[in-house]
This record gives structure tokens, sequence and C-alpha cells, in this order.
């Protein structure tokens, strides 16, 4: 019989992606259903009316958005600290915390992989697009009105995968890291919003979408390191939360 | 007065001075808590003693304010995972676990972080214990929780147990079915074990050393040998206005008796005792061996009076 010791990170990563993605199978059964409804009501009415049926440009925020719910489902039931189950097992205790939440993000891509590569093949299969042309004016610094055309790039589809991984980690560390992570985010929000007020009554709140650390960005330069920025910013967020829960 | 040191080990477990508070509140003062390797090790004491605090720091989940720990040869604050792999570990209470698993997959799941799984073991186990695979966690009674952790404990074949109540919440028949493969177990890996309760009758078939835990302070421990050997209860007659010996050091509790009688809890060599008695004036009409149970309410009173 083998020494007893404690489980190898390989082990813990493995076991943690099974029993994550055991623990999200209803979830995932639902939003399948919800997907499978909306976009089959939407590619019968488009299909009926003789147009194809493009991939959503919206769509990206909001299967970004999944990242950001997600980590409440991975968590849900391990009282972090309140004596979680999760520490009882031979792991030091930081590296568990970031092997789940590596096993959560692994199914996050696999779900934001399918909901993309769903909405694409509808697309493709309907005939239209997968990137979204539109027209709209916009105003020079001189007030002068310009027509202009606007082809969103290929690299735009990446969009979900990296909105959905920065949301999963920020929220993560906050999941991970806070006893009331929901007040705190409901707290953080209402904050941000009376500062926005206070300190400028003219910033557009929609600003901070915007470049050179935003999600409306205007080339690929850009996006990677807006995207590298904030994916760096949260896995430090995600390492200092585990960190709470160090061993000694 | 009382035996609060074991001598010298081996110990499975060692502490000195450990302290733990909770706000200002001492969970653990001071506490130097032995279990020789190879012992059945019943910590006793009322709910609230820090009992639960006291196991869960040997096993790195508690940072102790002061004081240290030794498990198996190592300190569990540097080592935590380590002692975890060595240990098998029922909580208390009956949550914890995954609710929405079934008791199948957690089986499974805890079998990928023992290398030392003892598959057909956990098998049998699960068997004697009633144990159903296809049930959910979160809909089995306290007392199956219960005998669910007992599997998880066991089924690594781990050198150290640390019971924390784990009779809480069993019937009759499982409890002594539970104790029973707990025998086994002990006969099987010549471990060690801390079984922590506040109904010390329950695992008293098993116990060879008692520790009494009171108010986060250890009041006690001996072997039960010792124990069986030192605490006494003494009934004596002796002349109208007899008080007994003014100065017997190790008297845990004195009461009036029917008529002239007096009785004593003491510790200490009954020789000694029955002698003092007797040199005081009195007869000793009985001298008793108090059963398991009665040994640690008497414990319990000591540290009262004191």
């Amino acid at each position: 019989m083998s020494r007893p010791r404690p489980t190898p990170l390989v082990a813990v990563l493995s076991e943690q992606v099974r029993a994550v993605g055991l623990s999200l199978r209803p979830g995932a059964a639902l939003l399948a259903a919800v997907l499978a409804l909306v976009t089959g009501v939407g590619a019968s009415t488009a299909l009926g009316a003789g147009q194809p049926l493009d991939f959503p440009d919206e769509a990206r925020l909001l299967i970004g958005a999944l990242g950001f719910l997600l980590p409440f489902a991975v968590w849900r039931g391990e009282k972090l600290f309140a004596g979680a189950w999760l520490w009882t097992l031979p792991v030091e205790r930081r590296t568990h915390v970031l092997a789940k939440v590596a096993a959560g993000w692994v199914w996050l891509m696999l779900a934001v992989g399918l909901v993309v590569a769903w909405l694409a093949g509808l697309a493709l299969g309907t005939g239209g697009e997968l990137v979204a042309t539109a027209t709209g004016t916009i105003a020079d610094a001189h007030g002068r009105i310009t027509a202009v055309r606007w082809t969103e790039p290929a690299w735009g589809l990446a969009a979900p995968f990296t909105i959905a991984t920065i949301g999963y980690l920020v929220v993560s560390a906050l999941v991970v890291g806070l006893k009331r992570p929901l007040w705190w985010i409901a707290g953080g929000f209402l904050a941000a919003c009376v500062l926005i007020e206070v300190l400028d009554a003219d910033l557009p709140p929609a600003r901070v979408l915007l470049a050179p650390f935003g999600f409306v960005l205007p080339n690929l330069a850009w996006w990677a390191a807006a995207t590298a920025a904030w994916t760096s910013l949260g896995l430090l967020a995600v390492w200092l939360a585990a960190s709470r829960h160090r061993e000694g | 007065m009382l035996p609060t040191s074991l001598g010298e080990g081996p110990f499975a477990v060692a502490t000195q001075g450990l302290t733990k508070r909770y706000a200002r509140e001492p969970a653990l003062n001071g506490v130097d808590l032995q279990i020789p390797e190879g012992a059945v090790y019943v910590l006793a004491g009322p709910n609230g003693a820090g009992k639960s605090t006291l196991i869960r720091s040997l096993l790195g989940l508690a940072r102790p304010d002061a004081g240290r720990a030794t498990v198996l040869g190592l300190d569990p604050r540097t080592s935590g995972p380590e002692v975890r792999a060595r240990t098998g570990y029922v909580p208390e209470g009956a949550g914890g676990a995954y609710g929405w698993m079934r008791v199948g997959r957690l089986l499974q799941h805890h079998a990928a972080y023992y290398a030392t799984w003892d598959r057909d073991y956990a098998g049998r186990l699960s068997r004697a214990l009633d144990v159903r695979p296809e049930r959910r966690v979160g809909a089995l009674s306290k007392g199956q929780v219960r005998r669910l952790q007992l599997v998880l404990a066991l089924a690594h074949r781990p050198s150290l147990l640390l019971l924390d109540e784990p009779t809480d919440g069993l019937d009759p028949a499982a409890r002594d079915e539970a104790l029973g493969l707990l025998s086994e177990h002990l006969a099987d890996t010549g471990g060690s074990v801390l079984i922590s309760t506040h109904l010390p009758h329950e695992v008293d078939g098993l116990a060879d050393h008692l520790g009494v835990l009171r108010g986060g302070r250890l009041v006690a421990q001996a072997p039960r040998e010792r124990l069986e050997r030192m605490l006494r209860v003494y009934r004596a007659e002796g002349p109208d206005g007899w008080v007994g010996p003014e100065d017997l050091s190790g008297v845990i509790d004195r009461r009036a008796g029917v008529g002239r009688e007096l009785r004593w809890t003491v510790w200490g060599e009954e020789g000694e005792v029955v002698a003092r008695i007797a040199a005081s004036g009195g007869a000793v009409r009985d001298v008793a061996r108090l059963p398991f149970e009665d040994s640690v309410l008497a414990l319990l009173r000591a540290k009262e009076a004191s």
C-alpha cells in the first residue's frame, strides 16, 4: 500500500472538473432548453419571412454574461468561511480553491464554445453572416455629421470567450474571497453609480466600456491589450481571494 | 491534583499550550493533549467545551492563536494536507458534504483524493452500515449522514482517526455496528483514534484513555486502567460530629450520606486514602470503582470545584 500523501494536483484538477461538471448539469440543461427555444423561435420566424439569421451581435455580451453567473453555481453549498467540506480533503487549501476555479472555467469555455458554435451554425445554415455589418452616423470635433459603415472584425467572435473568462475570474474572486459576495457586489455597484454622479455629472456611464480598457475597441492590438490587462487583473484577484484560505 | 500528563510518548498526537480564541472568548486554553500511539482516546466534555475546535486545530482547519500541535509527527499548521492524508475525520454535525451528490459519487469523489482508498473495504463498510450509493446526500437523515461519514473516514485506512461525536444521531443498532467496525479497523491498522463525545457511555467499550475538556481546558487525562485504579468513591462512618480527614488530598467531591455516613470521591491510592480516613477516626465501609461515565462526571465536577 502506498504511503498517504497529499493528493497530486493533476488528480485534484481532474476530479474537480468531473465534480463541478456534475454540479452544473441541471443548470446547463435548463440553459440549453432556453437557448434551443429562443433560437428555434427566432430561426423559424426569420426563415418564415425568408430572411437569413445573422450571428446576433448582442449575443456576445449575453454569452459572456455566463461567466459572471457561473461562480455562484460552482461554489454553491461550499461554506468557505465556515468549515467547508473542501478543506477536510488532503490538498493545500489555496491550491484547492484555484483548482476548483480552473475546473469551472473549463466548463465555462465548453459552454461558451457550444453556444457560439450553435449560433454560428444557425447563421451559416440559414445563409446569414457571422460578423455584423452596421451603418450609423458619427459627429467629429467640429460637429459635422458623417455616415459610416461598420463591419465587426472577425476576431470579435473571440469576445464571448474573453468576456466570459474575465467576468468569471472577477466574480470568482468575489465569491471565494468574501463572506457575503452579493452584498459587496450590490454595494459596489451602488457606490460606483454615486461616485460617477458626484465626480462628474456629465460622464456617461457607458464611457467605462470604451477604449483603452473597455469592451468596445477599435482594433486587434487594443483589444488584445485590454483583454490581457483584464485577465491578469482577474487572475490576480482570484489568487488574492484564494490566499485568504491558505494553510497555516 | 488530577493527572494532566501521560508522561513520555510515543504519541500519535501531542499538543503544548494550544490556545484558540473566537473574538475574545477562549475556545481552547493552553491544552496539552497527549494521545499515545495505538490508543483509543475518548475526549469527553459538555457541549461548547472546545472539543470540535481542538480536533479542527489538529487537522489544520483552525489556526491556533498560541501553542503547537504535532500529529503523526507533523505540524498541522505547516503540513495540513499531509496530516489530512493520513487521518480519517468525522466532522461534527451532519452538514457539509455536497447535498446534490449521490452517495456513490461522493465515495468516488473521496476515492480520487486518497491514494490509499480501498474500494473493497469501502464497499464492505457501506454494506455493513447500510449506506446506499443511489441515495442523494441531501436526502439522508442525520444518522445516515453519520454512517456515510464513517465510511469516508475509514475507507482510506488512515493511521489516525479524529471522530467528532461519531455516534451522534445513530440508533443503538447502528452505533454497535459502527463501533464494531471501528474495533476491526483498529485491529487491522494498529492506528490511534480520538473520539470526542458528550455521551461517554456510548463509547465506553472502546476507550482505553480518557481526557476531560471543560471550558477550553483539559481538566484531566489518564489511561483507563489508572483512572479505574485511582478514582474511587469511599463511604465511611465516624462518631457524632466527625468531619473526616481535614487535609485529604485529591478530593473531588464530598457529600453527607445517611446518618453519620460521609462519602468522598477521591483521586488517590486506595490504601493511602483509607488510612487517612481511618486515622481521622472514621471507619471505611465501602470503596467503589466508578463506572466510566460517572468518572467523566466526577472529573467535570472537579473542574467546577476548582
